[in-house]
């Protein structure tokens, strides 16, 4: 991560033509290489604040800086070529008649020439297993297989800024584990990413901060993930709960229990190497 | 309900998502989309204006015999044209029965050569040799290639996207429709009277519509956040022509030949 801000949103509000509030006077920092979740219930405006984003609503009032320049209609066109945007329903991205043709799409708005796009559409594919796919069409994919092409969609033209909107959501645990390296790859890469959840299991995989929206479609906390996801009492308000197994350890009684399932073997194998220790024992163990 | 739609939905992507013989490698699959698509649509032209029942047939039966080399079911040929001969014909019936004379000397009045018969035979035979060689064609080509033909042929591109997006939403929105009745139908826990379950597919027609719209702008969003205009860039595929392509151009150039001497 580096000090470089991608986004910027400085009393972002937006309210839908019949009056719905969308997001309510968000302001919000995104470095450059920083992997943010946006948390929240549902309808808490979380997709409405990645579009904001992308520029594809017109903010009531506020604005938005993505890589120091307004994302404004004059800006929109090429800002938006460095940024990928996945929808939260794959079939909104699957327009074309095959995937391939899909892939190709965003390459040849972007004027890439047909080799190289070729050479990029393959790249892409075998990166998410998608080489077998390449020439059906989108409606005979499943969930899983939809949601890995979407993805292949935004990743072929190598975008800077990464918007997901729920990225594991309805997926099988196949395609959720290769999504999940896939991003984890991004982020080593350093490209930054700004993704929405309401599965807080998955935020500690993924994200360093946390951006956390409550229902009346307000930011109620941002921070690092590890203060915000083991606060009851800030989640619970927001409608939501630590992950599993943060919720255990501190129902067990812990101070800094773990985020993720490694974190709490890790913390476990402490806990039983000491008691073990302690107590002289072979094969009893006590926590 | 449901029934109904289930059934229509399945016919429909029957019709529409028909990629179970398009990569099998058969004569027609093999052959450039372009030649096809103007050797098919020439077919069809030929049938259309030859008014000539002797090259009505000799189009379906080139339609069949392609059809086998091409390894493709010919039952399944001979079905989905009938679905669209069959109301073709139930049309044009009226036709025969007014032929009937109360003046003739044949107790039943039919006169199976008149005039009026000839021309429904023709009709029949035009519909089906007509539609029979669209069969073929997406039986045998992928959506997808047959509008990158369409997109050589120079057809502008914002139909190819519209036709492009009507094929692929279609199905989609179709998919939509029957979840939407699936729900309806498992809350109804009585027989509905006629009245009612027209009114129940109103509302489920309306909700179908703003479900529809709804889609609509977000694909437009989605297609926008990938730089995509109202004039879309698209790559050209790359085409071959060969020796098969050569066979198939001279056997629809001989049908074609031998439509216009039969009809002269």
């Amino acid at each position: 991560m580096t000090n470089k801000l991608v986004v910027k949103a400085e009393d972002l509000h937006y309210v839908y033509q019949d009056g719905t509030v969308g997001v309510e006077y968000a302001n919000l920092t995104i470095y450059e290489g920083e992997c943010a979740a946006i948390v929240g219930p549902n309808g808490s405006g979380k997709s409405t604040l990645l579009l904001l984003i992308d520029g594809l609503l017109k903010p009531t009032k506020g604005r938005v800086y993505v890589f120091g320049e307004l994302m404004d209609e004059r800006n929109a066109k090429k800002l938006r070529r460095r940024i990928g945007l996945l929808m939260q329903n794959p079939d909104d991205m699957l327009f074309s008649s095959t995937v391939q043709e899909d892939l190709e799409f965003g390459l040849a708005q972007l004027d890439v020439p047909k080799d190289e796009a070729a050479t990029l559409v393959d790249k892409v594919a075998k990166r998410l297993g998608l080489e077998r796919l390449l020439n059906k069409p989108p409606y005979r994919l499943s969930e899983g297989e939809k949601q890995r092409a979407a993805l292949a969609c935004i990743l072929v033209t190598e975008p800077d800024l990464l918007l997901l909107d729920e990225p594991t959501a309805q997926v099988d645990l196949n395609s959720k584990r290769i999504i999940l390296r896939i991003l984890n790859e991004l982020k080593a890469e350093g490209k930054s990413v700004i993704f929405t959840t309401h599965d807080l299991n998955l935020v500690p995989y993924l994200a360093s901060k946390v951006i956390l929206m409550n229902r009346s479609k307000r930011i109620a906390a941002e921070g690092g993930a590890r203060t915000i996801l083991k606060d009851t009492q800030l989640l619970q308000a927001c409608e939501l709960e630590p992950p599993d197994i943060t919720r255990l350890f501190l129902y067990l009684g812990f101070r800094e229990p773990p985020l993720t399932v490694e974190e709490g073997v890790e913390a476990l194998t402490k806990l039983f190497t000491y008691n073990k220790l302690k107590s002289g024992s072979e094969g009893f163990y006590s926590i | 309900m449901v029934n109904l739609v289930r059934v229509g939905l399945d016919a429909f992507r029957d019709l529409l998502a028909n990629e179970g013989y398009q990569h099998t490698l058969g004569f027609m699959q093999k052959l450039d989309p372009r030649i096809k698509l103007l050797g098919l649509a020439a077919l069809i032209t030929l049938t259309i204006f030859t008014h000539s029942v002797v090259v009505e047939v000799a189009v379906l039966l080139t339609c069949y015999t392609l059809t086998y080399i091409s390894k493709i079911p010919l039952r399944r040929l001979f079905f989905r044209s009938l679905a669209v001969t069959l109301p073709a014909l139930v049309i044009a019936l009226p036709r025969a029965i007014l032929s009937l004379s109360p003046f003739s000397t044949n107790p039943l009045s039919f006169q199976p050569f008149s005039d009026d018969f000839g021309y429904l035979l023709s009709f029949i035979l035009r519909i089906a040799a007509a539609s029979t060689t669209l069969i073929l064609l997406i039986s045998s080509t992928g959506f997808s290639k047959i509008l990158a033909s369409l997109r050589w042929f120079k057809v502008p591109n914002v139909l190819l996207w519209v036709m492009a997006m009507t094929h692929r939403y279609l199905i989609l929105l179709a998919s939509e429709l029957y979840r939407l009745t699936l729900a309806r139908e498992s809350r109804v826990h009585k027989d509905l009277s006629l009245r009612r379950v027209w009114r129940e597919g109103g509302k489920i027609l309306g909700v179908f519509l703003i479900k529809s719209v709804e889609r609509g702008e977000r694909v437009q969003m989605a297609a926008l956040s990938r730089n995509g205009e109202a004039n879309m860039k698209l790559y050209y595929p790359t085409f071959k022509v060969g020796a098969e392509e050569l066979l198939f151009t001279l056997l629809v150039a001989a049908l074609i030949l031998f439509g216009l001497v039969i009809s002269i």
